[in-house]
């Protein structure tokens, strides 16, 4: 009998070892598969950073958000700042109607104070920042800023335009509802290109 | 000039080629490219005026419709280089110079086609495009972010002296071939750009170990932070060696050991889109570094050692988007002693640069500029003497202009034109043109044809200095004119089945009035080296280069050079104190990613016999035999990203080899060496 209890022993040792060892291997491919499908971080940011400043082409902003006709047109980004250089370089030198542009890094929690996100004109908001998503968009959903965030659900949530991945490349998801309840107006030529988000809550004041 | 025929024939024959880029209609010729022209300050990665596609989003140009098109799922790790520039260029990125286990930027320059590479000792390196690599490279311009290193007294790059940290550096640009319309004297055979990161792109604080055979260490901490204007990185580094420790002159005992301690700062500060500063300090001191040479005299030595260090600040302001006006200044200091008491020297260089970049219509780019340096000379604490006087001072201011047009669709002309003056050697010209045809978006090929020269170091010209105990002295004189060139090259680019990037070039050099160290009898010593122009010399070739992704995983390089020098002196040419260029010299590479967090990467290096200068016997070439080296490196990232660790051996194929020599060292044989290396970078939340 104490043969045989040995003999279970090793056969669950065995057993446990193949599965150790096939769980591995799964685990293994999983990476495997996901690297045939590497995004290029850098390329993905350029892109990103290029959008940017070609939103800010296709939106009309309500007159008395700038000072002078020769304001510059301020992108802040909210949370930890993805783009590195990449978007200052993407903007130098750059000028939209006339105006130059410039970035602001924001450092913001819910529930302080919006005085920051106010002296943007759009705003980048960062995966980074978490629940604080949802917070910053209820924050500044009626203030004249052309919010962008991160993946279909930030348009879906209240957010004016969401990045997604879609086949190697980057898209875009547009709330217009969002966007009229901030007063800003979207050309057609990007409603056209966007994919469109209705019939979503935008929060009340 | 049967050569420039040649070139222009091949570029305008090269016309009908258009079946494969149709010629746009008249109303859609392409605008000028606006960075198609080097730039002399790269420093500031947000520049307007840059070139590099690694410092300015290509992309920000494209519309909505074509951003939605651009493909992010990359074939391997690798940027993808690179410009469209009318010159033989090379990049050398950060991720090149990391999977190659380079420990120095002289190892990184081996990736480069076209540029000779001899490790003489841990720290000291000949380095040069296109032939004349010795100890003093001075057919070389060296830059770090645009500002200067070039040996107020011998000419040339101390590799081992300057505050160098290889984690700092974004990228290293090559030039082959003349570029001194932009940067005047000296870079005559070529340009390296050394490029350090943006602070923004390093943020947090960043560490690195190594150690390796030889008592080889490096301990390097870095921290970067921005804010909303500013971006700053301050870091740090500790690098020690026992040496090569192998081979070294029957004369005299090798000692390369070598240790130094490095810092360096640099800040951007953004005042508003127009107005950008940046500011950047550092310092290094080294102990020892310099195999002292034998030929120094029997007890004259002294403990080899050197201090360097900078300050420069530079000021970019866009007066509108096609006119950008750039004002850059920097101090350099600079003492140093190889070993040997004749030779202890300080300088300080202080240098003002103005450049004005303008796009007076879509198809026309223009750049005016004007720089001043100005080189002050102290030898008195050389024992007995280095040079005939205590203090040398000078001067050199040069103005220059480039232009570029967009004759056709396909057809791009760049004229460039320059003039220098130097307190001793006078008005010097500098002048190149360079047809380009574009080949579509990512080929095309260019015909050019430059006039060069190497202004000689003021210490030069004022050498007096004992070698031997006395018994020779090597003597300049302040007549000593500028060497000159007459460059004619050809060269072609492509991408080749949507991959596999591809150039060649083509080189034919006309070297005119070469200094030469020539022996001869007579006081103050038995010998005299004296130094003059009695020399005139030809080196042609070709240069191939070539990255292919293969796969997702797999990344192939190549690279091939074979070059031929024609010596026309009565002085013969290790006099010169440099080595022969190598007939063929060539690198295959690959990298391998098994993984997204295992890497795996190998470099073969291929470089053909050379004579060089001999340190047993002066007055004859030694003979230097062909070498083979191969080095690989397996490195493992976790965290995701924010570490890795390495191992690595570089020069596998052999227990040591001979590279190269010179009078001023005594010479060192390369060993084989194996290291470990941590990295860690600790991210801001």
């Amino acid at each position: 009998m104490k043969q045989d209890c040995n003999l279970n022993v090793m056969k669950r040792f065995r057993t446990s070892l193949v599965s150790l060892v096939m769980a591995c291997a799964l685990l293994r491919a999983v990476p495997l598969h996901g690297q045939s499908n590497e995004v290029d971080e850098d390329k993905a940011l350029k892109v990103k950073a290029a959008y940017l400043l070609n939103f800010t082409k296709f939106v009309t902003w309500p007159a008395d958000v700038f000072e002078d006709a020769h304001s510059p047109i301020v992108i802040g980004i909210v949370g930890i700042d993805p783009f590195g250089s990449i978007l200052d370089r993407t903007i130098k030198d750059k000028t939209v109607a006339g105006r130059p542009l410039t970035v602001r890094r924001i450092q913001w929690r819910a529930g302080e104070s919006t005085s920051a996100l106010k002296q943007c004109h759009l705003l980048y908001v960062s995966p980074s920042l978490g629940d604080g998503v949802a917070a910053l968009i209820d924050a500044v959903a009626h203030m004249p800023i052309l919010t962008i965030g991160e993946g279909e659900e930030f348009a879906k949530i209240g957010g004016i335009l969401g990045f997604v991945a879609e086949g190697g490349r980057i898209v875009f998801w547009a709330n217009r509802k969002a966007a009229e309840a901030a007063k800003l107006q979207l050309n057609s030529q990007l409603l056209k290109l966007a994919r469109p988000i209705e019939d979503v809550a935008v929060a009340k004041d | 000039m049967e050569l420039v025929g040649c070139l222009l024939m091949i570029v305008v024959l090269s016309a009908p080629a258009s079946a494969q880029t149709p010629e746009p209609s008249a109303n859609e010729k392409p605008p000028l490219p606006k960075d198609n022209l080097p730039n002399r300050d790269d420093r500031h990665p947000q520049s307007p005026e840059h070139k590099s596609e690694d410092a300015k989003n290509e992309l920000a140009d494209l519309s909505l419709e074509e951003l939605m098109s651009v493909q992010v799922v990359t074939a391997s790790r690798k940027a993808e280089p690179i410009d469209t520039v009318p010159y033989a260029m090379s990049v050398i990125t950060k991720e090149d110079i990391r999977s190659a286990g380079a420990r120095s930027i002289p190892e990184a320059l081996r990736l480069a086609a076209g540029i000779d590479v001899a490790e003489l000792s841990y720290s000291n390196a000949a380095v040069s495009p296109r032939g004349f690599h010795g100890f003093l490279s001075r057919q070389v311009l060296v830059l770090v972010d645009g500002r200067q290193i070039f040996d107020s007294h011998f000419g040339g790059t101390l590799w081992g002296a300057w505050p160098f940290q290889l984690e700092d550096i974004e990228r290293i640009e090559v030039i082959r071939g003349p570029a001194g319309v932009v940067w005047g004297a000296n870079a005559m055979n070529g340009v390296i750009n050394i490029i350090t990161k943006d602070p923004a792109d390093q943020l947090g604080t960043t560490m690195k170990l190594t150690a390796g055979s030889r008592g080889a260490q490096t301990e390097y901490i870095g921290h970067a932070f921005r804010d909303e204007k500013l971006r700053l990185r301050l870091s740090g580094e500790y690098e020690g060696s026992d040496g090569f420790n192998r081979g070294g002159s029957w004369l005299g005992g090798l000692e390369d050991d070598y240790k130094t301690g490095r810092m360096n700062l640099y800040a951007i500060y953004d005042e508003n889109p127009h107005d950008t500063f940046t500011l950047s300090a550092g310092s290094g001191v080294v102990d020892g570094g310099f195999p002292r040479t034998p030929l120094a005299g029997i007890g004259w030595s002294r403990n080899p050692g050197a201090q360097a260090s900078y300050v420069s600040g530079s000021w970019s302001h866009i007066i509108d988007k096609d006119n950008t006006l750039k004002l850059n200044a920097y101090v350099n200091d600079f003492y140093g002693s190889p070993g040997v008491p004749q030779i202890d020297y300080r300088y300080q260089q202080l240098a003002f640069q103005l450049s004005q970049s303008l796009r007076p219509s879509e198809n026309h780019a223009l750049t005016w500029g004007m720089d001043t340096r100005a080189d002050l000379l102290d030898a008195s604490n050389s024992d007995p003497q280095m040079l005939s006087r205590n203090f040398v001072s000078t001067g050199i201011l040069g103005f220059y202009v480039q232009d570029e047009w967009r004759l056709a669709p396909q057809w791009s002309l760049n004229l460039g034109g320059r003039l220098d003056y130097e307190c001793y050697g006078g008005f010097q010209p500098s002048a190149r043109a360079a047809l380009t045809r574009h080949l579509g978006d990512t080929s095309h090929v260019y015909a050019a044809v430059s006039r060069a020269f190497q202004m000689p170091p003021v210490g030069l010209r004022f050498m007096d200095l004992p070698m031997l105990n006395g018994l020779a002295w090597a003597q300049g004189h302040r007549g000593i004119d500028s060497e000159s060139l007459l460059a004619y090259e050809l060269g072609y680019r492509t991408k080749l089945f949507d991959r596999l990037h591809l150039s060649l070039n083509a080189f034919w050099n006309e070297y005119d009035d070469m200094t030469t160290l020539s022996p001869q009898l007579g006081p103050p010593g038995l010998i005299t080296l004296d130094i003059d122009n009695r020399a005139a010399a030809s080196v042609y070739g070709v240069e191939m280069e070539a990255r292919y992704p293969v796969s997702k995983k797999l990344t192939l390089l190549a690279n091939y050079t074979h070059q031929e020098l024609d010596w026309r002196s009565s002085a013969a040419y290790h006099d010169k104190d440099l080595m022969s260029p190598p007939k063929n010299k060539a690198m295959i590479g690959a990298r391998y990613s098994a993984t997204s967090d295992l890497h795996f990467s190998s470099n073969l290096y291929y470089v053909d016999a050379v004579t060089a200068p001999n340190v047993d016997f002066p007055f004859v070439a030694r003979s230097i035999d062909s070498y083979l080296r191969w080095d690989l490196r397996a490195e493992y990232t976790f965290w995701k990203n924010s570490a890795s660790f390495a191992v690595g051996v570089r020069n596998l194929t052999d227990d040591s080899h001979a590279e190269g020599g010179t009078l001023f060292l005594n010479y060192a044989e390369v060993p084989r060496m194996i290291y470990a290396e941590f990295r860690i970078q600790i991210r801001p939340r």
